[in-house]
């Protein structure tokens, strides 16, 4: 269909390079993205290839709030649409996997593999919400995806991700054994927020060389102690039960929020 | 409990390198308010500071504008054509039309100028500042974009990308061509096809 309707109606957005393109859609959840593969020619594969892989579920979410029997079909898209990008991902990298969606420890096997594939792309940020509508935490945390100890390239029991820089995680279990090995093999991490994690109680990072600047812990319901010192870190937020904190030594600290609830 | 938290260890400070509180991965890059340096600078005597003076651009139609080194130096391109010397007179922005570099210039001004974001009042402000800068015809909007992506300004990129992305987010194929004025390509059958490899998203 061809509009002529004057210098108005001019197609200025085909005339945009591949890259700028693809900037664009990186901003749009992948589901909306796809969509553009079928308006031109120039687009078909754009989106096949976009380094920023957000698969943003809030839509479906939201429509499952009002029907819950929408639930396992939902997911069963939701993973779906997700191993189908996966699968036909061509680029060498992947700077940024976003899953935000109503997933568990029942889809365990899924998750990893899709955690295997963005540490083989050399991801930089990773982000895993799995929440619903109301984006709470998970009261039990034992239906919490357990963030699994084996992902490095030689399959041992090593969390190896060295591309790492960005890390939100929210309803997803960490161990303090893989907190530690985070904070050991990824050189380039920066960010660590975790919301919802059962497990972790004690924290301690200090007197260590650590790129770690922001460091959010949230709703974690075990959490009772937490000891940061010698560092560069720039922010700290905490929000949860009461617990023995103890910060010394931050000399860059810039914001600290800490939120204790009763 | 909190002990060695001050920032007297501070031996270097310049207001170009500026913390970043990336809560989001979104959050735009903010700068220091003329009051915030003038403060820093009586608490920290010993500290390096960086002078400002001004920058002259000329765009592709041969005017020129005068600006701040702070404000110019929002484009990354400029800051290091800057550092590698190459500002003597003036800097050429062959790629930029005076009517955009105009526009360019506003933004980045409005946004070194603004008080530290962490107050609601100047955050509010902020946005509804970006708000109505995107209020504008599809062609300018493209050229902002290009402009911002030779100049490497990563906020008014992200800005205006967000813009582009928002019109798109939602549409269907028809509509996105509608909004835009992109002739349809396809043939029926290839249509068809693409459509059928895609059908997850039409959900």
């Amino acid at each position: 269909m061809e509009v002529d309707e004057g210098s108005d109606s001019k197609d200025f957005i085909t005339e945009l390079s591949d890259d700028i393109v693809a900037m664009i859609l990186c901003l749009l959840p992948i589901k909306y993205a796809v969509v553009t593969g079928s308006v031109c020619k120039k687009w078909r594969f754009l989106w096949r290839n976009l380094r920023k892989l957000n698969f943003d579920g809030t839509g479906d979410l939201t429509r499952i709030s009002r029907d819950w029997r929408l639930l396992n079909r939902k997911r069963q898209m939701y993973v779906y649409q997700v191993n189908d990008v996966i699968g036909s991902y061509n680029h060498p990298m992947v700077e940024e996997l976003r899953i935000h969606f109503d997933l568990d420890n029942d889809h365990r096997t899924l998750i990893d593999g899709w955690l295997k594939f963005a540490v083989k792309k050399k991801v930089e940020t990773i982000e895993l919400y799995f929440v619903d509508n109301e984006h709470h935490t998970r009261f039990l945390t034992t239906y919490n995806y357990n963030f699994p100890l084996s992902l490095s390239h030689r399959n041992d029991a090593v969390v190896e991700i060295p591309s790492l820089k960005k890390l939100y995680l929210k309803n997803v279990n960490v161990t303090e054994e893989i907190l530690e090995q985070f904070l050991t093999n990824s050189p380039h991490l920066e960010t660590i927020s975790i919301h919802g994690s059962g497990y972790l109680t004690k924290i301690r990072v200090s007197g260590r060389p650590l790129n770690l600047k922001h460091f959010e812990i949230d709703e974690c319901p075990m959490m009772s102690s937490i000891h940061l010192s010698d560092f560069d870190l720039v922010s700290f937020v905490y929000k949860g039960q009461p617990m023995n904190l103890n910060l010394a030594n931050l000399p860059n600290l810039r914001k600290l929020i800490c939120s204790f609830i009763l | 409990m909190l002990k060695n938290l001050n920032s007297k260890h501070i031996q270097r400070f310049s207001y170009k390198y500026l913390p970043q509180f990336p809560i989001s991965p979104n959050s735009p890059k903010l700068g220091f308010s003329r009051s915030q340096i003038a403060n820093y600078r009586s608490n920290f005597p010993t500290t390096i500071m960086s002078s400002s003076k001004t920058i002259v651009l000329r765009s592709s139609d041969g005017e020129t504008f005068e600006v701040d080194e702070a404000v110019a130096v929002e484009s990354q391109t400029i800051k290091h054509m800057i550092e590698d010397g190459c500002a003597d007179t003036s800097i050429p922005l062959p790629n930029v039309t005076s009517k955009i570099l105009s526009k360019v210039i506003e933004y980045c001004k409005k946004h070194v100028e603004t008080p530290n974001a962490d107050e609601k009042v100047a955050e509010e402000d902020l946005k509804s500042f970006d708000a109505d800068f995107v209020k504008v015809d599809q062609s300018t909007l493209f050229d902002l974009i290009l402009a911002a992506n030779y100049l490497n300004i990563k906020s008014l990129l992200d800005l205006t990308c967000q813009t582009v992305a928002d019109m798109i987010k939602g549409k269907t194929p028809e509509e996105i061509r509608k909004t835009f004025n992109i002739k349809n390509d396809f043939t029926p059958e290839e249509e068809e096809e693409v459509r059928r490899e895609n059908a997850w998203a039409f959900e």
